[in-house]
């Protein structure tokens, strides 16, 4: 699947994923676009990629803003299985903006099963001030599989802060 | 000499003939472009005709046959908003549809004179588009809002989802984030924690 352009607008969903959900081994690219205001009753108040294995999600130059999860992934929710190498689930956000979501756990960004990523690679974004968390850990900056360059990490009350992507 | 000529006639006709049957087959085959100009149950070409077109590359209603190629169904530049307010189908399993099961490859583009062109939903809560392991959707230049999946089915995926083929959810997806609802898991759900 390929989203160009689009925006995603107050769309709703009991389970997973506010505007996308991604149940089987899939790719979604997304680019140039928006996500505001939509809500999950479950994980991932914009996006969800929940299937496995052979699952991408790539999301470049789009604004992922002010959507909620009544779970956890405010904005993005990402699940990675325990799949052979070669078939794991990857991850691509870059020039993105992520920030104002809300979520229980986890406002922005969420990853479940994250040691068995095939890769995740978050460059130039502007991350809010839940930003990604590990399983249950909230608002620690444990990213061991994963690649975070020049992103900017911000504060809830969007003030900046050192780019604490050297913490990796 | 003669028999030279009508030999070289013959043989530039033949060429041309293999050149026109190419040129067929090639437009047979070539991706099409349909074009929505009715809304739901109007005269002319809606969504969901053309859905069903591309899907099975056949004319429907008044929508145009799609391809066995990635199809592109437009939006005429008269429409800045089309609103849906029945569904397609209602399942038990995946929830109400607005549109078909996407089983082919479908590219869907908004082509109105405002910057976006606004898909929406009034009535039944239903979800806009519904993408098998066989199908592969794009969209592009549209304003995708309102669309609601809850209540209606087993798995409330979002209002653009991917399912596989058949009903319901892949083993593999974890249990743990749905018991967390308290919702009754169905079936075979592997707890990944």
């Amino acid at each position: 699947m390929i989203i160009r352009r689009t925006l995603f607008n107050a769309n709703l969903a009991d389970n997973f994923g506010g505007a996308i959900a991604q149940s089987e081994a899939s790719d979604v690219t997304v680019f140039d676009s928006t996500f505001s205001v939509n809500e999950s009753g479950g994980s991932g108040g914009a996006v969800a990629l929940v299937g496995s294995p052979n699952a991408n999600l790539q999301i470049y130059n789009t604004t992922i803003a002010q959507n909620t999860s009544n779970v956890d992934g405010g904005g993005v929710f990402v699940f990675f299985n325990n799949a052979p190498a070669n078939e794991r689930n990857t991850v691509k956000i870059r020039n993105t903006m992520l920030v104002g979501n809300f979520a229980p756990e986890s406002s922005e960004l969420h990853f479940t099963g994250e040691t068995f990523a095939g890769n995740i690679s978050l460059d130039h974004n502007l991350l809010g001030s839940g930003r990604v968390t590990y399983g249950s850990t909230t608002n620690t900056l444990k990213f061991l599989p994963v690649s975070i360059t020049n992103s900017r990490i911000l504060t809830s009350d969007f003030e900046d802060v050192p780019d604490q992507s050297s913490a990796c | 000499m003669l028999r030279q000529q009508i030999s070289y006639i013959k043989n530039i006709g033949y060429k041309v003939m293999f050149v026109n049957l190419a040129l067929g087959y090639m437009s047979a085959v070539s991706a099409a472009n349909i074009f929505v100009d009715a809304l739901p149950d109007q005269p002319g070409c809606d969504l969901v005709e053309a859905i069903i077109a591309a899907n099975n590359n056949a004319a429907v209603g008044g929508c145009s046959a799609g391809s066995g190629e990635e199809d592109t169904i437009i939006f005429e530049s008269f429409f800045d908003e089309y609103t849906i307010s029945e569904p397609f189908s209602i399942d038990t399993s995946r929830g109400a549809n607005a549109t078909p099961l996407i089983t082919s490859k479908i590219k869907v583009v908004g082509s109105s004179a405002a910057p976006l062109m606004k898909l929406t939903r009034v009535g039944v809560n239903s979800r806009l588009f519904d993408v098998t392991s066989d199908g592969d959707l794009t969209l592009e230049n549209l304003l995708i809002e309102n669309w609601r999946q809850f209540n209606n089915s087993t798995f409330q995926l979002a209002p653009v989802a991917l399912f596989e083929s058949r009903d319901g959810l892949k083993s593999t997806i974890r249990s743990f984030a749905i018991t967390k609802r308290n919702l009754v898991v169905p079936f075979m759900l592997t707890v990944v924690v």
